[in-house]
């Protein structure tokens, strides 16, 4: 093997020989023959092909003779033939998936199917029973569970029976069995005992159910009732179709009939007829499908009003109607109406009689010749010779319009709706703000109601003051006392105008008696810081915004606080302007009240000044002040003097650049300074 | 419901006054009682009839009269057990083609009832229109036939009596035909039993 695949350079003779054996040498292209012995070996292939091929077709072709007889030889039978051909394969196709549905065992096996294939067995799969339990209960309340069990017994055995029979019965002998089972289930309700109670009505009605139930699982099946095998319906359909396809130039004048394509609302009749027409396929049972063409008749008969519309009406328009429509499997549909409906019940009614004009539109349209449209033959000749597509009628277009303008209305109801969902939205989203607003108003309300119950609670903050009066009962040995000793202590001196705030509180309050007692403990303390200011008490309680007086430097820093430059009321500032100070005494108390000033003010007019007191001290702690203090007789000085940048910076220039006015708003202003009267009782 | 006991099929030439007919008979005998389909229209139209105490449902089929669709009238009176057949008097054609219809009806369904009816009345005996068919040739014709009525759909002359002949007949013959079958039927258990009973003696 191994060396007959290496190349070699040498080539035996008989190599190149043909491989038949003839003397002739061979060619690797004809596969190793000689090009004759090529050419019979390639024939020879050919011809078995051919056998092959032939075999295979062979019975068809025989088939095809059989079945279709004298026929053959017209061109035109034969392409009806093969139309034939191709539903026949179809159903085939049909019958067998049909098979694999309807036996409802596993199909893991296929040695299994095949012998089932041959025992037809057939079971019903149990949800057409469940569903028509589920019905009966819905419909038939009060039918004792007897009647129940026997329709449903009957739809089981009636099925069953269809389909055994189907097999092998032709369809009109399947219809007559079909129509014995419905007499047999009628005999059965006059004559079973338990039918005795029901009336005739809901007897119609109960086979109604019977045969809805069961005509409705045998039309799912294929090729059973529905288009059978052994009928023609399919071809039938198709031709059908194709010659509404053909006459789609046929209009109202033909069939004179008096609608009037530019009237909106017949327009619109015709349309709902069209539309009926075309969903009658896809109901299922004949009683469905004959609603379906009762409800189409009484838009056509509608089309005819105010007058009473008569046959005379009905029948042209309805045949315009299933010209316009080309309903889908026209022909089927109707013969499966015919063969499998209850005749007796159904066929003798108002349905059956508009079906029965279907079936006369049908066949006129079926049978339509110039004669019977009342026009010249040329004419229909020409008409009929024009292709499908280029005959579309006004009515074509008409009914399009229809069709868009359903579609638009639907849209704009659509859009109705929505808009109808806003106003909704947004009405509610009103309410919802409604709401939020009583709520925010019942919130406010009961804040104010809190609120005022809050002055009640104000009691026991009065009370605070009396706890702490005892506290301060027992302290005034050393508020008083210690007065001398303040001078060397700045920070006890802070404390006191917190107690004495608390103090011109209670004056407020409880009355005089404490007053008196006060009054004594502070005197001392005026007494002797007057010492240090004299006017300052005077000039505080003598508001004169008015009094440019000149601008104080060391006070520079308060006042470049932003928080209180523009509530700068010359004198009565000065005392909140305190207050602020006098928290740096750490006293809660007085945290607690900021409306304490203004009360104090009124009331006391001592407080300034002892918080201008304390207010003095506290600058002795200040770091210009400690310069200030040794040359208390020219304030004005300070500020340039003490320039802790001197050494690097030059004395112009530092005056200017730190701690200069010119940069601060109140040298720009010259507003008055909130210590301005100190400053301005130095100089006099 | 939908179920109508007999199906009464009216048959006749174009303008002879079938619709007339079924209109007139139909909304003013019963007018109170039952306002049957008065909006839908004269082509199909069911009413209760009562005869010998006994109440049946009858649906009263009309036919288009043009010419065009003759050819299905077949359809329509396949199963009828009445046909009811217009003609106008002073019409020779309409008579002419009652002939044919009347042919049809005889080799199709042997077994319908067939009524003639002259149509337009009022306008013969008020001397309007001439009469064209002789009363002799109609008289001959329906000697073989259920019946033959003049009426006048205008005043509502004989309209209620050629209905109630028909509903009559058809009851008489619905009596009867019932009586045949269960007499048939009984006979058939008979033999089957009979049959039993031989196959259990054998």
């Amino acid at each position: 093997m191994i060396t007959s695949k290496m190349p070699s350079l040498r080539i035996d003779q008989n190599d190149l020989k043909c491989k038949n054996g003839c003397d002739y040498f061979g060619n690797p292209q004809w596969q190793g023959y000689c090009s004759k012995c090529h050419r019979e070996q390639m024939q020879r292939q050919r011809k078995a092909e051919k056998a092959s091929s032939f075999t295979s077709t062979l019975p068809r072709s025989d088939q095809r003779k059989s079945e279709r007889g004298l026929k053959l030889s017209s061109h035109a039978s034969f392409s009806k033939f093969e139309e034939k051909r191709l539903r026949q394969s179809e159903t085939l196709k049909k019958t067998n998936l049909l098979k694999f549905n309807v036996f409802k065992k596993n199909i893991t096996d296929d040695h299994e199917i095949s012998t089932e294939r041959r025992q037809p067995e057939f079971k019903i799969p149990t949800a057409v029973f469940e569903g028509m339990k589920a019905d009966f209960r819905v419909r038939f309340p009060s039918f004792p569970p007897q009647i129940d069990r026997d329709a449903r017994g009957f739809v089981h055995t009636f099925i069953l029976d269809v389909i055994k029979w189907a097999a092998i019965m032709n369809v009109d002998e399947l219809s007559e069995r079909v129509q014995k089972q419905y007499q047999r289930f009628m005999k059965h309700m006059e004559t079973s005992q338990h039918y005795a109670s029901v009336d005739s009505d809901a007897r119609e009605l109960l086979i109604d159910f019977v045969e809805k139930h069961a005509m409705t699982y045998l039309h799912e099946l294929p090729s059973i009732v529905f288009s059978p095998s052994g009928t023609d319906d399919e071809r039938q359909d198709r031709a059908m179709s194709e010659r509404i396809q053909q006459l789609s130039w046929v209009g109202e004048k033909h069939l004179e009939c008096k609608l009037d394509r530019n009237n909106a609302e017949c327009r619109r009749l015709l349309y709902k007829a069209i539309s009926e027409l075309l969903g009658m396929d896809a109901a299922r049972w004949s009683g469905a499908k004959l609603a379906r063409v009762r409800r189409c008749a009484r838009h056509v008969l509608r089309l005819a009003a105010p007058a009473p519309a008569s046959a005379d009406d009905l029948l042209p328009a309805l045949i315009l109607a299933v010209l316009k429509a080309n309903p889908p499997r026209l022909i089927s549909n109707i013969n499966y109406v015919t063969r499998f409906c209850n005749a007796q019940r159904l066929m003798t009614g108002e349905g059956g009689y508009y079906f029965t004009n279907l079936c006369c539109a049908v066949s006129f349209i079926q049978n339509m010749t110039a004669e019977s449209l009342s026009m010249d033959k040329k004419e229909f000749d020409c008409y009929m010779a024009m292709p499908a597509s280029i005959g579309g009628s006004a009515w074509a277009a008409a009914l399009s319009l229809c069709g868009a303008t359903r579609e638009a209305e639907e849209q704009s109801a659509l859009a109705a709706k929505l808009l109808e969902q806003t106003k909704e939205i947004q009405r509610e989203a009103e309410n919802m703000a409604n709401n939020a607003a009583t709520f925010e108003e019942q919130i406010a309300k009961k804040v104010q109601d809190v609120l005022a119950k809050t002055p009640l609670e104000i009691k026991p903050r009065r009370e605070l003051p009396r706890l702490r009066r005892e506290g301060v009962g027992s302290a005034p040995p050393p508020t008083t006392e210690p007065g001398p000793a303040r001078t060397s202590e700045p920070p006890a001196l802070l404390n006191e105008p917190s107690v004495v705030i608390d103090e011109t509180e209670k004056l407020n309050i409880l009355g005089f008696e404490v007053v008196e007692e006060r009054s004594p403990s502070k005197s001392p303390q005026l007494d002797r810081l007057s010492d240090l200011k004299q006017s300052s008490s005077t000039e505080l309680l003598t508001p004169s915004p008015m009094v440019l007086t000149p601008f104080d430097c060391r006070s520079l820093d308060e006042v470049l606080t932003p928080d209180e430059f523009p509530d700068n009321i010359p004198g009565l500032s000065d005392v909140n302007y305190d207050i602020d100070l006098s928290d740096f005494s750490a006293d809660t108390s007085l945290a607690e009240d900021p409306p304490a000033p203004d009360r104090r003010r009124t009331f006391d007019p001592f407080a300034p000044q002892t918080s201008k007191d304390s207010y003095k001290l506290l600058e002795s702690f200040d770091e210009f002040s400690i310069v200030d203090n040794a040359r208390e007789s020219d304030p004005y000085e300070v500020v340039h003097r003490p320039d802790p940048f001197g050494s690097v910076l030059d004395n112009d220039e530092g005056r200017a650049s730190i701690l200069d006015d010119s940069g601060s708003p109140t040298a720009a202003c010259l507003l008055p300074s909130p210590i301005q009267p100190q400053n301005s009782a130095k100089p006099t | 419901m939908s179920r109508c006991d007999f199906k009464i099929v009216l048959l006749g030439s174009e303008h002879v006054g079938k619709t007339s007919l079924v209109l007139r008979f139909v909304n003013c005998r019963f007018n109170a009682e039952i306002p049957y389909q008065n909006t839908v229209g004269a082509a199909f139209c069911a009413k209760a009839m009562r005869s010998k105490e006994k109440d049946y449902s009858i649906g009263i089929w009309d036919t288009a009269g043009s010419e065009r669709y003759e050819a299905m009238t077949r359809i329509y009176y396949r199963g009828a057990h009445a046909a009811i057949i217009c003609y106008e008097p002073s019409s020779h054609e309409s008579w002419t083609r009652l002939r044919h219809w009347l042919h049809e009806l005889r080799t199709v369904e042997d077994s319908c009832k067939v009524y003639l009816c002259g149509t337009k009345k009022d306008l013969l005996d008020g001397g309007f229109v001439k009469r064209e068919v002789a009363e002799e040739i109609v008289n001959t014709y329906s000697q073989d036939l259920n019946g033959h009525f003049l009426t006048s759909s205008k005043t509502g002359e004989n309209v209620d009596e050629l209905f109630q002949k028909i509903v009559d007949d058809l009851a008489a013959d619905v009596e009867v035909m019932k009586t045949v079958t269960e007499s048939r039927l009984l006979l058939t258990e008979l033999d089957k039993r009979k049959s039993k009973k031989d196959v259990c003696a054998c």
